[in-house]
């Protein structure tokens, strides 16, 4: 029998050997596995168990961790009480630890093990080898069942271990997530932030109760759609929406935007929109999630902030100061348009320079004071001089303030060219002394007083006629105080000038060191500032006591003198009423005997026809043509004497119409003549219609008897323009004209320029036409020269006109 | 137990058993039990058979509950005197002690009377965990397990005794193996190959002592 078949040989000897209701309770024992919880009781069952097996005198299950079964406390080996001294601790045995028995003879040890670990060991004490060497086989494979089941059950237990704390994880984040999620909605709803979650896919757009205030719509009317949301949005805005929701889910940049959205009663309103895509594992866009909330207020405030920035700037930079504002040490951060014209550097040059490029009175130590004080927030004011590009130097007035922003402290400045007021400061100054010297050296006296009608400065020519020294007349007591009687007056006068700014002017009667009075003028005069504000007033008194005296001597005089023109006048009256009492009754009386030698000489013709010789009769003809004229002269005389005495009834007379009837009256005389006549047109005016009839028929007739031996007459009618005070007419004519040295003689009455031959004529024509005129208040002249025509002017006053 | 073997349905097993045995329930989680106990339960109402449940830790109410899953009328057959649940404690211990003796002649008293009713069996199911509490001579179990063996009436009759491993310990549950013919290893009744002859187990039990 070889070794094979010596060991299947010994194999079959073992089998039979072997009690099946052994290896049942061996195979019940892997049943009972599932219901033993614990290692504890898996040692106690199967120590208790195996102990009954054939050849074995004691059985102990030694599970790493498992309390020592009942009287078995001497079957646990040395290494493994060494690994169980770290008490109240999980016992973990390496997973190629031994058990000590292993090597004792009478001991049999199966291992249960796993790859992972070693749980423990199935220690046998031989009773009977060859009795217990049969089940050998089924306890090793029992033993691999219990080691896989505690595997099991560790794995079992490390993966409950895990999801409890997994569960516990879960649950914790759960209620952080609640909790969140609690702490988000109350802060959605305190901060009124809109919650809104679109499904893509769906497109289903869903809102929370924020969203609908926000988009003032109501829940009914929303249809819950990306389409709808647009729909809301303010037409101008709606484009770049849509834009940047597709940017972002096409990953192309985060949502963030804001835009205006429209309510339905047209009110608008600005929203700040924020957004996140979630997208699947493939990176495809799922939903977007994000929040809305109103930004409106923030908006109009932003607009007018900016509108207050740029009036701001506007006011910065058309301010008539040069503006620098500085950074904490010293360098001009930004400056305005003033800045750089008074500096001429342009704004990019001065940017990034310090006060010591352009101030000529700055070093270090100032700007440090400057800083030092700036930091204490005070606002420092000096002068000194800025230098320009070119090199120049002018004076400036700076005022620098520091400005809080934040940590930082900038600085602004304001500089003021102040050349102009230096010059004019000089200026007044030069002014002032020279009206000082003025003054001072005036015979005149001069007193100035402030806007509080406060004495400011006297003269030493008023000292001297006040009798008072300088010091006593300054300062509130005015120098009216020392004047007699009209004191108040003068007061009133300065108050007044102050007051209206017109000077004024008045006569004060003073006494005289001596005797008697003395007369003054006082002129007021207001004294301006450069702004033309009123200062003060300056009075300036003369004495005018010798002009007074002259002017009333002459008013003296000139009283006498009138009332001898009124006592003269009313002799020349008489004289002349006197004279044309005369005249008229000359010429009454003498029209009576003409009549007759007139009347009795044509009886004489009539009887002596044919007896007188020629010559007679030549002669009597020269009688009655005399006579004829004469009866004219008389007639003429007569008007002219009743144009003085008959009174002027004053009514409109239009020219124009009685030059035209007046030329219609000379129609007959006219026959067989060539005349042209220019009538301009001519104006209406006031005065006695018969009388201004008369005056123009004859100027008329004088002008068409005067160019009787002309071949065309050319008679003009005017009026010359404009002339301010008076209407002036003028007849021209193209006839025999005069010699202008007699022109002071045609409107006196019998004054004749040409014999009686040549023109006939009473000779009282012109001066009727002047006693016409004058008795309207006009006058009357004429231009000529001989045998080149004449013109004859008469003027009417337009005062008269307009009064009457 | 009796000779004829006639079909039992036991309501979560197929196996064919005896008309009269007795079964250990080794058990570890509460589900596995309700649903063996009640199953077992159902089947002998079911069967026209008298059913008893002997509480002891479960509520009755809870005991109940289970059993109306189940589809049979428990509360109809209790009315009718079909189905009782009673304390563990008043079952196996009348006297205020536990006396194995005393019990295995109630048990015997009542197949005699069950015999005489038109139930066709006895079913019991019983809580053993009043054994851990302090009650006199609640250590004479297995000489209780054993005598139930040893009845020897042909009234059908089946009992469960549930054991709860995660309150005895190992060498008990062991022993407690070894005096049930029956056991119910992973939802499966199965024979018990522990199991010791009650003659055979009484005299190791004689030489041990």
């Amino acid at each position: 029998m070889n070794e094979a078949e010596h060991q299947k040989d010994n194999q079959d000897q073992d089998w039979q050997r072997v009690d099946a209701r052994i290896l049942g309770q061996l195979l019940a024992a892997q049943n009972l596995l599932f219901v033993l919880p614990d290692e504890t009781r898996i040692a106690e069952f199967f120590s208790e168990a195996f102990s009954k097996l054939p050849g074995i005198a004691s059985c102990f299950v030694c599970l790493g961790n498992a309390v020592a079964p009942i009287g078995a406390g001497n079957e646990i080996c040395s290494e493994c009480m060494a690994l169980r001294k770290k008490e109240g601790e999980r016992l973990v045995m390496p997973t190629n630890f031994s058990c000590g028995w292993v090597t004792q003879q009478d001991r049999r040890v199966i291992p249960l093990n796993t790859a992972e670990h070693t749980f423990g060991f199935f220690i046998f004490r031989i009773d009977s080898k060859d009795t217990f060497e049969p089940y050998w086989p089924f306890l090793k494979n029992l033993a691999n069942y219990v080691a896989l089941s505690l595997e099991n059950r560790m794995q079992k237990l490390l993966l409950e271990k895990a999801r409890y704390k997994l569960e516990d994880r879960v649950k914790k984040r759960t209620e952080e997530l609640k909790q969140m999620n609690e702490r988000f909605s109350l802060a959605t709803r305190a901060a009124h932030l809109g919650v809104w979650d679109w499904d893509l896919e769906k497109n289903e757009l869903l809102w929370d109760d924020r969203m609908y205030e926000l988009y003032g719509v109501k829940k009914e009317d929303f249809a819950g759609a990306y389409e709808a949301w647009l729909q809301g949005i303010h037409p101008d805005d709606r484009a770049f929406s849509d834009e940047i929701s597709k940017q972002a889910r096409r990953g192309e940049r985060p949502y963030d935007t804001e835009f205006r959205v429209v309510w339905p009663d047209s009110s608008i309103h600005y929203l700040k929109a924020y957004g996140q895509v979630v997208r699947d594992d493939n990176g495809q866009p799922l939903r977007m999630t994000g929040i809305n909330y109103d930004i409106t207020d923030l908006r109009l405030a932003e607009d007018q902030l900016r509108a207050s920035e740029a009036r701001f700037r506007t006011l910065v930079e058309h301010a008539a100061d040069a503006f620098f504002l500085h950074d904490e040490r010293g360098t001009v951060l930004d400056v305005n348009r003033q800045a750089c014209e008074s500096l001429g550097y342009s704004r990019q040059e001065l940017v990034g320079m310090t006060p010591y490029d352009f101030d000529v009175g700055t070093d270090h130590s100032f700007i440090d004071q400057m800083n030092a004080r700036l930091d204490t927030g005070e606002v420092i004011a000096f002068d000194t001089q800025h230098r320009r590009k070119d090199g120049s130097v002018f004076p400036v007035e700076v005022r620098t303030r520091p400005l809080r922003q934040g940590e930082r402290r900038f600085a602004v400045s304001l500089a003021r060219d102040i050349t102009e007021r230096k010059q004019m400061v000089e200026a007044l100054a030069a002014q002032e002394r020279k009206f000082r010297t003025l003054a001072e050296n005036s015979p005149d006296n001069i007193a100035r007083y402030d806007v509080n009608c406060q004495t400011v400065y006297v003269n030493p020519s008023l000292e001297k006629t006040l009798g008072h020294p300088a010091s006593e007349m300054l300062g509130p007591t005015p120098v009216e105080a020392a004047l007699i009687n009209e004191s108040r007056a003068y007061h009133e006068k300065v108050a007044q000038v102050l007051k209206t700014g017109k000077d004024a002017e008045m006569d004060l009667v003073m006494p005289d060191k001596g005797e008697g009075t003395r007369f003054h003028n006082i002129r007021f005069v207001a004294e301006r500032g450069m702004d033309g504000a009123i200062t003060g007033v300056l009075a300036i008194g003369r004495d005018v006591t010798e002009r007074k005296q002259a002017e009333e001597e002459i008013q003296k005089m000139n009283q006498e003198l009138e009332q001898r023109v009124v006592e003269r006048t009313a002799q020349l009256e008489a004289a002349n009423k006197e004279l044309e009492a005369f005249a008229y009754s000359v010429s009454h009386d003498l029209r009576a005997p003409l009549r007759h030698i007139d009347g009795f000489l044509e009886l004489l013709q009539k009887r002596t026809t044919e007896t007188l010789d020629e010559r007679s009769q030549h002669y009597m003809d020269i009688i009655s043509d005399a006579a004829k004229r004469m009866s004219v002269l008389i007639d003429d005389l007569l008007a002219f004497s009743r144009m003085g005495r008959c009174k002027i009834a004053k009514k409109r007379v239009e020219l124009g119409v009685l030059v035209q009837e007046i030329i219609r009256e000379y129609e007959p005389e006219t026959q067989g003549r060539f005349v042209h006549w220019h009538i301009a047109d001519l104006p209406t005016v006031i005065g006695d219609p018969a009388m201004l009839r008369a005056a123009l028929a004859n100027l008329i007739g004088n002008a068409l008897k005067f160019t009787q031996q002309r071949q065309t007459a050319e008679i003009e009618i005017g009026c010359l323009p404009n002339q301010n005070a008076e209407t002036i007419v003028y007849v021209r004519d193209n006839g025999a004209g005069f010699d202008m040295t007699y022109a002071d003689k045609l409107f006196g009455v019998f004054q004749r320029l040409h014999r009686v031959d040549e023109f006939e004529g009473s000779g009282i024509g012109l001066a009727n036409v002047h006693r016409i005129i004058n008795r309207h208040g006009g006058r009357t002249w004429a231009e000529g020269k001989v045998n080149r025509g004449a013109t004859f002017y008469f003027s009417l006053p337009q005062s008269i006109q307009e009064v009457l | 137990m009796s000779g004829k073997e006639p079909d039992i349905d036991m309501g979560f097993t197929q196996e064919i058993l005896p008309d009269c045995h007795h079964i250990c329930l080794i058990y570890d989680n509460e589900e596995q039990r309700r649903k063996i106990v009640s199953a077992y339960l159902a089947a002998g109402l079911e069967q026209g058979e008298f059913v008893g449940y002997f509480a002891d830790a479960t509520p009755r109410e809870d005991v109940l509950a289970w059993l109306s899953e189940t589809g049979e009328d428990f509360l109809k057959a209790e009315e009718a005197g079909a189905f009782g649940v009673i304390k563990a404690e008043a079952a196996y211990c009348p006297s205020g002690r536990f006396m194995p003796q005393e019990v295995l002649d109630n048990v015997a008293a009542r197949y005699t009377m069950l015999r005489q009713t038109s139930y066709t069996g006895s079913r019991v199911a019983g809580e053993m965990t009043w054994v851990l509490r302090d009650i006199l001579d609640a250590d004479r179990l297995l000489e209780y397990e054993v005598g139930l063996n040893m009845i020897k009436d042909p009234f059908p009759h089946v009992g469960m005794c549930q054991y709860d491993a995660r309150l005895f310990d190992g060498a008990t549950l062991f022993k407690v193996l070894q005096v049930h013919p029956y056991m119910i290893a992973q939802g499966k009744i199965v024979q018990n190959p522990y199991y010791i002859q009650p003659e055979e187990f009484l005299k190791n039990r004689e030489h041990h002592e």
